[in-house]
């Protein structure tokens, strides 16, 4: 490894940090994710070419503690990636809400038809097609519940 | 717009990694141990090193740019990250001519 690498990784996660964390919010979920995951690239870059330095046999002069005392970046990217989580996660909740009052409502229709004044072939038909729509609204809860989970577990992690 | 960013900040950092590693496997060989002038194919490590170098102060000029973001609304934001996707775009340009000099056989 060149002797430049490490602070032009350090620089370009900075920068990389700065710009993203400015411009995420005006950006569409897809490119928050491409966004996220090539900042996440560039900080393991830092993370892995970090050790080399640690490993320097010198006593640490005061400069150097002084040095390395400033912003702890990792820990500054960490929160605001725990944020980002966060908000998506209550995004997803308000979601989980819509998706439960919808098989509500489905189900309200469904029990609706039974003493409906609608005709047989009518009536049988409707009721296949609620039935079908509480199916589906019921497969995407279940994967949305999971994926909340996923988030849950993941700020919970993240917590001090 | 933000795509382009993110496409030319990640083509800036692959060429910066493998102009770096052109320069250690040129380290490595035997030829370039001796006194004579280091080249890696027909590029001269000095031109290698002096671009780094202006990758390395002007991503440093841009993360000072970055640093004032908070301070522009959405539209000069927006013209700044303009000036750096251009910026990061030469820089691109003439990494590639370099790695493709370097890739040449030694004349």
């Amino acid at each position: 490894m060149t002797p430049a690498s490490a602070p032009f990784d350090q620089l370009l996660e900075r920068y990389v940090f700065k710009v993203t964390s400015h411009q995420i919010e005006l950006a569409d979920p897809a490119m928050q994710t491409s966004l996220i995951d090539f900042w996440q690239t560039v900080s393991e870059n830092v993370v892995s070419s970090e050790p080399a330095t640690g490993l320097s046999p010198t006593q640490p002069t005061e400069w150097a503690a002084v040095l390395q005392e400033p912003i702890d970046w990792r820990s500054v990217n960490r929160r605001w990636v725990q944020e980002i989580i966060r908000k998506r996660s209550q995004s997803h909740n308000t979601y989980l809400t819509r998706l439960e009052q919808a098989m509500e409502t489905t189900s309200v229709h469904l029990r609706a038809l039974h003493d409906s004044p609608l005709s047989e072939p009518t009536r049988t038909r409707l009721m296949t097609h609620y039935r079908h729509l509480l199916q589906m609204y019921g497969q995407q809860l279940t994967r949305a519940q999971h994926i909340q989970q996923l988030y849950v577990a993941r700020l919970n992690a993240g917590m001090p | 717009m933000l795509a382009d960013w993110l496409t030319v900040i990640r083509d800036f950092n692959s060429l910066y990694n493998q102009l770096s590693a052109c320069l250690v496997t040129s380290a490595r060989q035997p030829t370039s141990s001796a006194p004579v002038i280091p080249w890696v194919g027909q590029c001269h490590t000095d031109q290698i090193n002096a671009l780094l170098v202006t990758m390395h102060n002007e991503l440093e000029s841009m993360l000072n740019d970055a640093d004032r973001f908070e301070q522009l609304n959405t539209q000069e934001g927006y013209a700044q990250l303009a000036v750096h996707i251009t910026h990061i775009k030469q820089l691109n340009q003439q990494a590639q001519v370099l790695l493709c000099l370097a890739s040449l056989p030694t004349g």
